[in-house]
């Protein structure tokens, strides 16, 4: 069985769609068969995130009304071969999505034998960000450390509540997390604490991701900055990865990933 | 697919409503002093439906009701039912018309009366006493609302900003209280609200609330209750 994770948040320009390919090739590159799903249909950009723009004939509504074979419409990342991505639709509506394609989507892809599917969610409380909550198993959600974000985080928390086919049934857990994005490595740079942002939303902290030109300059690049691990970003994601992946990592551990010279970083980087 | 629609829907649904509480039933004392509260805000008061309160009095049977009504209209006020009335008035009120309402803070003898049967009532009464709470032990999320009609509500998580906690009794929050809490909305002045953490934007008890725009700093991060004393809201340790 497929295991379905969500990234989703409140707010757009948080983050979600370089968390989501980091994400994503960070599980392919650990041997995990794994396609990424571009949800935000009208403004696709995970192509361009994975650089893969050039190669897009079919999309993901393309699949979901008949007119192209699931297989057909998955594009074989370059980083990875273990990784795959189906990219949104540019021109068509968002109103294209229905639960019974995203089931069907869901469907083909376990027969594909993909171990994870990646939903990067859009923004808010779009058709898409419903629907891929209803089908979540876990879910990530993508804050800045701005109040405006953690709000947004916690409506979407209460979506999910309200959504997930899984928690309407009682069948079991949705595991919900916090992955912290842009956050200031420098405490006075951030507008609320790491503490804060946990304790506000009540809810486990599934890692923290520094504010890094790195990240900028990686989407621009169609390289997803988890493959530089030296790099603090792209350490951060795979610290993130590894704790998906149910690896135990302390989150003490990421006060000294922070600081930097000495900490987990380096650590890792002598790994 | 054929779906007759309907013309009606009937809903449960929960309004704030305004009452005049009769503190003497003389009612020349009644007129003077309704004109007198009225003035204060006239615009306020125009045309708001209200619920003619007689439970702190003694009415007798020959009570002048028409007049009464006649006097809380003339303040642009609109009576539309009356509550704490004795059983022989019931009667006249019903045959007059007037809706009665009994609200939850009615003594619970009256309650009795209604419940017709058995000894049974009383495990029946028992049974429903302890369902009348509402336990959610889940967070309540930013715009999320949870509605106890009938009693307490007991929450066993934090509650977000922006989220809305509303009671008929009182509210419990085994966690952070943020966002809105009213308790007591069918007008018991006894309800309290207690948490272990408050941060709440906003707390009422039976309509009087308070918007906090800053938690107190001698009940910052403490565990606390707020009750309501001589019409203030009390906000204090516990």
């Amino acid at each position: 069985m497929a295991t379905v994770i969500v990234l989703t948040s409140g707010k757009g320009g948080v983050g979600k769609t370089v968390a989501s390919v980091s994400v994503a090739l960070g599980i392919a590159l650990r041997g995990k068969k794994t396609v990424v799903v571009d949800l935000d249909i009208g403004l696709r950009n995970i192509d361009l995130a994975l650089g893969c723009e050039r190669r897009v004939i079919f999309d993901l509504i393309n699949v979901m009304q008949g007119e192209a074979e699931l297989k057909d419409a998955l594009i074989r990342d370059r980083h990875s071969d273990n990784l795959f991505i189906l990219p949104a639709s540019q021109t068509r509506d968002k109103d294209a999505l229905s639960k019974n394609g995203m089931a069907k989507l869901i469907d083909g892809l376990q027969e594909l034998e993909f171990e994870y599917i990646i939903f990067d969610s859009p923004p808010g409380l779009e058709r898409g960000a419903k629907l891929s909550l209803y089908f979540a198993d876990e879910v990530i959600f993508v804050a800045n450390p701005t109040r405006a974000s953690l709000r947004g985080c916690d409506r979407m928390l209460g979506v999910l509540q309200q959504e997930s086919k899984k928690l309407q049934a009682g069948d079991g857990e949705v595991p919900e997390r916090l992955l912290i994005n842009r956050y200031r490595s420098d405490q006075s740079g951030n507008t609320i604490s790491r503490q804060q942002m946990v304790d506000s939303l009540g809810i486990d902290l599934l890692g923290i991701v520094p504010e890094s030109q790195s990240i900028a300059d990686a989407s621009e690049s169609g390289t997803p900055v988890i493959t530089d691990k030296t790099d603090p970003a792209g350490a951060a994601f795979d610290v993130v990865v590894s704790r998906l992946l149910g690896e135990n990592l302390p989150v003490e551990a990421e006060n000294e990933l922070m600081a930097g010279k000495g900490g987990l970083f380096d650590k890792l980087l002598r790994r | 697919m054929t779906e007759t629609k309907r013309t009606v829907d009937i809903k449960g649904n929960m309004y704030t409503l305004m009452s005049i509480l009769l503190h003497d039933n003389n009612i020349e004392k009644i007129t003077a002093d309704l004109a007198e509260r009225v003035q204060q805000a006239p615009a306020f008061f125009k045309n708001t439906p209200v619920i003619v309160d007689f439970s702190p009095v003694e009415i007798s049977a020959g009570y002048d009701f028409n007049q009464l009504f006649k006097v809380i209209r003339q303040q642009q006020l609109l009576p539309v039912a009356v509550r704490g009335i004795g059983d022989e008035l019931r009667e006249k009120m019903q045959s007059a018309g007037v809706p009665i309402v009994e609200l939850a803070s009615t003594s619970n003898a009256d309650e009795k009366d209604e419940v017709t049967g058995d000894s049974a009532t009383d495990n029946n009464e028992e049974v429903r006493s302890h369902n009348s709470a509402r336990i959610v032990d889940r967070p309540v999320r930013s715009g999320q609302q949870c509605v106890a009609r009938h009693g307490d509500l007991i929450l066993l998580s934090q509650i977000s900003q922006s989220a809305e906690l509303i009671a008929n009794g009182n509210i419990h929050v085994y966690g952070t209280l943020r966002g809105r809490a009213l308790c007591g909305v069918h007008g018991d002045t006894s309800a309290r609200i207690f948490c272990s953490a408050l941060e709440a934007d906003l707390v009422s008890v039976a309509g009087h609330y308070k918007v906090l725009e800053e938690v107190p700093a001698e009940v910052k991060n403490r565990p606390v209750q707020i009750s309501l004393q001589d019409d203030q809201l009390l906000i204090e340790p516990l």
